[in-house]
Parts: C-alpha cells; structure tokens; sequence
C-alpha cells in the first residue's frame, strides 16, 4: 500500500502535478462542483446551502426591526455571523478571533462592493430599520472555506424576501402587510476565488485542506460583474509573479461569472 | 509614517518551552484590530525568518501602538522588519509593505485615516527586496484590474526607497558600534 500521501504529502502532490493533474482528477484551474441551493430554511427570511465539493455551508438570514447607528441613521444594518463548530472538519485550527477577522472580512465586502442599498433597509430615518442577522454554518469543510462563505452569504441575501413595513404617522406605530414582499436589489454580485500557489509557481484553484496544508500562500481575489474588483488577499508566503496575478483576475472574472449565472437563475429567485 | 506610529521590540530567540504552539509569536498593543493585523504580521515573518538557522527556539514580536491613523499595517511590517535586522535574526530576505490608497483616480502613497476613508480602494502591498517581488496583499474597496497595475507600480517605487532607508538605517547603526 501506499502510505506516501500520509507521509510526504508535498512529494505525493508533485508526481500528480508533473502531468498537470491533481489527486482528485481534477486539472490545475478546475473548481469543483458547485450546487446553490436557496430557500431551504422557511423559517428565515432568506437562506441558501451552498456546496463546494465537500465544502457545505448553510446561511440563513433573520429580519429584525430595530435602531440604526449614530453614524448611519438612514442605513439598515447587515450582521454577518459565522459558527465553525468541530463538526465540519477534524483538523480545525481557527481561533475565534481568527472566526471573527472573517466576518469583519464579510461585512465590509458588503458595504465597499455596493452590492446592497443599505438605504433600502431603512424604514424611518433615525428611528427604524431592517437589521438582517446573516448567520453562517459550516456543515464540512474540505477547504476553500471563504469563497463558499461568500457565495452562501450573497445568495442568502438574493433569496430574502422581507415584509412591506409602514410607519403610521397618526399612530406613530409600525404596520406590517404580511402579504406583500419585497426583496433587496443586488446589482452586482461579488464572488470570491480562492488559489493555492504550491513550490513558488504553480497555482491551483480551489484548494481542498490537503492542497492548504501543502501550499505556500493562498491568493483571494473577489470579483465583480463589470469586471472590477472588490478583494483581493494574499497570504504571506511564496511571492507572486505579475504573470499569476493576471491569471488569477481572470479565471476570477470567468468562475464569478458561472457563480452569478447559479445565483440568478436559482429557482426562488424566479419569482422576482 | 505619516499618522501612525508603533515601537517594535523582539525576544528571542529564546527557549521553546512545551506549552507553545507555535515558534513565533505576534502580539499587538493598543489598536483597534489586533487579529486581523497580528494574523497577517505573522504569516509574513513565517516566511521572512530562516527557521532552520534559528531551530527550537521562540521568537516574540510585540508591537505597540503609539498612535493610530492611516496605513497602519504598513508601519506595523516596516516596524517589525527593522526590527528583526536589529536583532540580527537570519532573514530569508527584506520585506518592506506600502499602503496605496485611490482617492479619486489618484494613488495616494500612505494614506491618512481621513484619506483611507474617502479612497476607493486601500491597498497593503508588502514586497521582498529580491527581485521586488509581491510577498503579500490585502486590497479592499472597489477598483478595475488596470488600476491595479498602476497601483503595484506606484508601490515598487515607494518601496525601493524604503529599501534605501533600511540599508541608511542599518549604516547608521553598525558605524557607531
């Protein structure tokens, strides 16, 4: 028996790599199949599963009315929350203050790719607003966690359907037509693309957790519908060649433009 | 630079004890988000310091705040570069990190905070002084993929210069010893 992908991983991965492959038969610049699955929660106010290969993350939105900042008085206001629990993977080694970096890393996503009018949430100015809790769940994890977080997240958000709430002036109180939706307007979609660079120069996209713990950086990069760019991190690591960047942007564009396609044509979404 | 200013002090290499997790150890005083930056610091100085000539030992890098305003990251990796060339750790090579920001189409280099805020994109871009080649980055905002380019351009230059004013930093120092 073979004992040589226990035992030296990065020697295992290179026979696969000298013929352009990988383990799982995949070639280098292959993601693997991704299925959305929205609306699964009918208790949440939007909710989408999201499997990247054995990659699974559920996120379900829950609507509340409440107060909004100081600082932003006609905004609504979006939490993104994210639970890893031992569950989803043996070999988990994320902190929660590292759990916590990824969901400032998710909120502020939102807020600087525009893709949501927080303006939209906000019902009365100073006074009321939609605060959606977007909370994250990890199932498995078989790396590439961020991008399947963020396809989840974005998803759940396409699917929220939130009821018409109107302030009555004469009775300074809030009236909810529980009849009558409405969902957000999402523009633009950004998806996120995860790379692995292995031995300085070959990059693999979609890394599972062997090719993460073989790897010597992983590059993000978060793309946009008109090809602009909303993120874009590198890990410390190997250094990168303005060669495999320019790769990365574009097979970016290419995997955000298939992501968006599922998005969009979801089947809750055909409803809007 | 500019706004924000840190002190740097490194430990080590000192005794690897058996209750450490890891050989290095990043913590950060008196900013708003340590672990965001502390996470990034050490993943940059993982690959930076040469561990086989510094083995079983524990290398502490404690970053303190002095004051807090735009391109932060930046000085916190500028401050601890230098400091580990003062301890005389083995380096793989010099990292040198630049925050460029793009304030109405124009790349500012180090921004303020007030810059940061009203940029469209804030760009941390930490290069190695082999070859200036990208060691790590964090970009976030909205930006085209051309203006990338422009911006990695802007920052090879900024960084060459901070490369001259280590090697200054460093004359300066071993003249009077």
């Amino acid at each position: 028996m073979d004992f040589s992908r226990e035992t030296q991983p990065k020697e295992y991965y290179r026979k696969f790599l000298e013929k352009d492959c990988r383990p799982d038969g995949r070639k280098l610049c292959e993601f693997r199949h991704t299925t959305l699955t929205p609306g699964l929660i009918s208790s949440a106010e939007g909710s989408s599963l999201v499997k990247v290969g054995d990659t699974i993350v559920i996120c379900g939105v829950k609507a509340e009315v409440g107060k909004p900042t100081e600082l932003h008085p006609d905004q609504g206001i979006i939490i993104p929350n994210i639970e890893l629990s031992p569950l989803c993977s043996s070999r988990l080694k994320m902190s929660s203050e590292e759990v916590e970096c990824l969901c400032t890393t998710l909120s502020d996503l939102l807020k600087n790719s525009k893709c949501i009018d927080f303006a939209s949430l906000c019902i009365v100015s100073q006074k009321y607003c939609w605060i959606l809790y977007c909370d994250m769940y990890c199932l498995s994890l078989n790396g590439n966690l961020f991008d399947a977080l963020v396809q989840s997240l974005v998803s759940a958000l396409y699917n929220v359907k939130l009821p018409l709430v109107v302030f009555n002036e004469e009775t300074e109180a809030l009236e909810i037509d529980p009849k009558s939706t409405w969902s957000l307007t999402i523009p633009r979609i950004p998806v996120a693309c995860s790379f692995a660079t292995v031995d300085q120069t070959v990059l693999l996209v979609d890394p599972d957790a062997e090719e993460e713990a073989i790897s010597d950086s992983i590059l993000t990069v978060i793309a946009l519908d008109d090809g602009q760019l909303c993120g874009f991190y590198k890990s410390g690591g190997s250094p990168a060649t303005p060669d495999m960047l320019d790769r990365c942007m574009k097979r970016a564009h290419a995997r955000g433009n298939e992501v968006r396609a599922q998005i969009r044509q979801s089947p809750s979404s055909n409803k809007r | 630079m500019k706004e924000s200013s840190v002190i740097v002090s490194i430990y080590g290499p000192g005794e690897f004890t058996s209750n450490q997790e890891q050989p290095i150890e990043v913590c950060l005083y008196g900013c708003s988000s340590p672990a965001a930056i502390s996470r990034f610091l050490l993943q940059i100085i993982d690959q930076v310091i040469l561990h086989n000539q510094v083995p079983r030992s524990t290398i502490r890098i404690s970053v303190q705040t002095i004051q807090e305003g735009g391109s932060l990251l930046s000085t916190c990796i500028n401050g601890a570069t230098l400091a580990l060339m003062d301890a005389a750790i083995p380096l793989r090579y010099l990292a040198a990190a630049v925050t460029v920001a793009l304030v109405k189409e124009e790349i500012v280099i180090f921004p303020t905070k007030a810059q940061e805020e009203e940029a469209s994109a804030v760009m941390t871009l930490v290069f190695n002084n082999i070859r200036m080649e990208l060691l790590a980055c964090e970009c976030n905002g909205l930006w085209q993929p051309a203006e990338f380019h422009r911006c990695l351009d802007t920052a090879k230059t900024a960084v060459s210069d901070l490369f001259n004013i280590y090697r200054e930093k460093m004359n300066k120092k071993l003249s009077l010893s």
